[in-house]
């Protein structure tokens, strides 16, 4: 009895030493490829994409950070403002230039919309006189991080 | 041994054991779910379990399947046999945990039967590489359950060893589906081939290590004692037989161990009644052959175990003639008395000394051995697993606001798929999809009330900047005609004809409910999800990695989930109309010219 277990035993490692090289390296070969596009449809929500890859280029970005975890980074030029998100995700946040920061927790009636926020650093016209960038979330209905760009 | 059946016959070797067991395991959960954490902080807490708990076990098989090699070819690694069953019921248990949590993450809350989903689901593979791996790793999980069930020694006596032994070495059959099973359910998630390479080592490992053993034992079959007088056969001289130990030699393809103590010989089968374990590399303690795999003990005289148990060898007839053994060439029946043979002179041989976590304790040297035996062990598992760990491919930062329910006003339009547009202020809107719990779409939850506002509740699901609400049940109340007048027209822009290559995924998994939500590892729970009326997305990327994903419209501006079902989770060729609406893409195309590639 042993010795048929043995045989059956050595049998069916012999088998696994053809196969398993073989089907290893037929799953090797046929893997999966990345499938990349030339171009793609424009951002539905960019605005006005900078094409910078990083904010933090843009000299005296201020780090805002977000009640959610993450932050938000803010590049400030005398016309422009660079707006992106760093970190932990929040759902559907806006960027809005609010006079003062007294109510941080919801928007002010006069807040300004300025766009939409994503991890890709967004451009929008600074507006005139002096302000604050408030980040709103819709989603949350909250205002989860401001920001105080640097002076013209 | 045990003449009555308890659920573990507990010794301090046996705590030690597990002890060191659990640590190891508790330390390869750790690494495999801390580096998979620190690399990928998104993930969800499922999948970090299910790969941590599958990868665990898939490591730790590799350790059990080693081990009996291991003593073949050196009895130094005996002390890890003593115990294996509990590694093998904790490997299980791991690999049971593993694959529960697949089962019910991916296959069920859907339109399709969880069972028919796991075994069916993943239709419409092509090629090799796209075997649904799911079913290798259900049938090699069954396997070991069977394997784990009758792991106590009540089967082993009921179903007698050679029968159980030959069920439990359907753990090798087990072992190749869980390879493939490895293998390719990591190369249809990831691009990158580490994970193939390592567990095309650990195969090439093991497959080497039974094959060099069984190599050994061909051999020590072959050295078959040589015919000396009729129907005796030559064991050889009994001076080279150690006291209290046996020489062992193959008679009729069956080993016979003769043993050799107090000045005396006998013969029995090598053959253990318990799990087949070797006697002949056994010794004689107390007056009993004692099996060096779990100690069971039988006389060496007549074959028998000592009362009250009943295990029952076949012995041989000796002799001792010119100072040589030798052995009848025929078997008597078990349990046989047969007179030991005399030897005349001495020459006493030092017996083995090895410690199997009974009888003496082990010499410092041997401790020392399975110390490293152990360390290394797990060093290399450790490695392995870390390997694999940080080679895995990065996934999205996303969110699923599980069991946080808010409250969202909004105006509900279908596209036809069911979305929530939500006025923004300072001016226009955000567009959220909707579906509804578990693998549905929202579509009955909402459909009343198209083309109005409504308050709702629900969790949210959001990956970069796309939002998608999963609707709690019976929460949606209908608003009046003036706060749908505060919604903004939708802004509609046409951006051409464009062909697209990427991936259809279902939206809620792949917006956050499962990180990752895409690719064929996730190809089964997408298709209960579209099936279910979740809204098919197109997933591109460009060549500086910037991710698009566009709702798949049919050209009358009906959904397409039927259409597109099977072509989940591939890579794709599409080619369509692009609309922006809002803060959202549809691609409207004719699902029939959709091209895997």
């Amino acid at each position: 009895m042993i010795q048929k277990l043995r045989r059956r035993h050595a049998a069916g490692f012999l088998t696994l030493a053809v196969a398993l090289p073989v089907a290893l390296i037929l799953a090797l070969a046929g893997r999966r490829q990345a499938t990349r596009n030339a171009t793609v449809p424009a951002d539905p929500r960019g605005l006005a994409t900078f094409d910078s890859s990083s904010v933090a280029d843009i000299a005296n970005a201020a780090v805002a950070p977000s009640t959610l975890g993450g932050s938000f980074v803010v590049g400030a030029s005398s016309h422009y403002l660079v707006v992106a998100q760093r970190g932990e995700p929040a759902p559907d946040v806006l960027a809005y230039w609010i006079a003062s920061i007294d109510a941080v927790a919801t928007l002010p009636q006069d807040a300004r919309l300025l766009g939409p926020v994503g991890s890709s650093p967004r451009r929008y016209q600074r507006p005139e006189g002096l302000g604050h960038v408030a980040f709103f979330s819709l989603a949350h209905g909250a205002v989860i991080a401001h920001a105080l760009p640097a002076a013209n | 041994m045990s003449h009555t059946y308890t659920a573990v016959g507990w010794n301090p070797q046996k705590r030690r054991y597990d002890r060191t067991l659990l640590l190891c395991v508790v330390a390869a959960l750790a690494v495999f779910g801390g580096i998979s954490f620190a690399r990928n902080p998104d993930t969800t807490a499922e999948t970090l379990l299910i790969r941590s708990l599958g990868f665990t076990a898939f490591a730790l098989l590799h350790v059990i399947l080693s081990i009996g090699p291991l003593c073949r070819l050196d009895p130094r690694f005996l002390p890890l046999l003593y115990n294996r069953r509990h590694m093998g019921v904790t490997m299980f248990v791991l690999a049971l945990g593993h694959g529960t949590l697949s089962f019910v993450l991916y296959h069920t809350l859907g339109v399709v039967s969880p069972i028919a989903s796991l075994f069916g689901g993943d239709s419409g593979w092509t090629g090799f590489a796209g075997i649904p791996f799911q079913p290798l790793g259900a049938f090699a999980l069954a396997i070991l359950f069977v394997m784990a069930a009758t792991s106590h020694d009540f089967w082993l006596r009921n179903l007698t060893a050679p029968v159980w032994k030959a069920l439990h070495m359907s753990v090798y059959v087990a072992y190749g589906l869980l390879v493939l099973h490895t293998a390719l359910g990591y190369l249809q998630s990831d691009t990158g081939p580490t994970a193939a390479i390592v567990v095309s080592l650990g195969a090439l490992w093991l497959v080497g290590l039974h094959l060099v053993a069984a190599r050994r034992e061909l051999r020590l079959d072959a050295a078959t004692g040589t015919r000396a007088d009729g129907d005796w056969i030559d064991v050889g001289a009994v001076a080279e037989i150690p006291e209290n130990g046996a020489r062992t030699v193959t008679v009729a393809g069956d080993r016979v161990a003769v043993f050799r103590y107090d000045g005396r010989i006998s013969a029995v089968s090598s053959i253990c009644k318990h799990q087949n374990g070797p006697l002949g590399e056994g010794r004689i303690q107390d007056g009993c052959i004692v099996c060096p795999w779990h100690g069971y003990q039988y006389r060496p005289e007549d074959g028998c175990a000592p009362s009250p148990f009943t295990e029952k060898l076949p012995t041989f007839a000796v002799r001792v003639q010119h100072g040589r053994a030798l052995v009848a060439a025929e078997p008597l029946p078990a349990g046989t008395r047969v007179e030991p043979a005399r030897i005349d002179g001495d020459g006493v041989l030092d017996s083995r000394d090895f410690y199997v976590g009974y009888g003496a304790p082990p010499t410092p040297r041997q401790s020392r051995f399975t110390t490293r035996a152990v360390a290394m062990a797990t060093g290399i598992c450790l490695l392995a697993l870390a390997l694999v760990a940080s080679t895995q491919r990065s996934l999205a930062n996303s969110r699923f606001e599980f069991g946080i329910e808010r409250t969202f006003t909004g105006k509900v339009e279908l596209l036809p798929y069911p979305v929530l547009r939500v006025t923004r202020p300072g001016g226009g809107a955000s567009v959220w999809m909707l579906v509804a719990q578990g693998k549905h779409g929202a579509e009955d939850l909402v459909r009343a009330h198209a083309g109005r506002a409504i308050r709702l509740r629900g969790s949210l699901v959001h990956q970069g900047e796309q939002t998608m609400i999963e609707v709690a049940p019976d929460s949606v109340v209908p608003l009046d005609a003036a706060t749908s007048s505060l919604v903004p027209p939708p802004a509609i822009e046409r951006l051409g004809r464009m062909t697209l290559r990427g991936e259809i995924v279902d939206s809620k998994c792949h917006l956050g409910v499962m990180n990752p939500g895409e690719r064929r590892t996730h190809r089964a729970c997408a298709k209960l999800c579209i099936r279910g009326g979740i809204p098919p997305m197109l997933w591109v990327e460009d060549e500086a990695g910037a991710v698009r994903r566009l709702l798949l419209v049919a050209l009358d501006g009906t959904a397409v989930n039927e259409q597109v079902v099977d072509l989940v989770g591939d890579p794709v060729e599409v080619t369509g109309d692009v609309t922006r609406l809002d803060d959202i893409l549809l691609l409207k195309v004719d699902p029939a010219t959709i091209r895997r590639l």
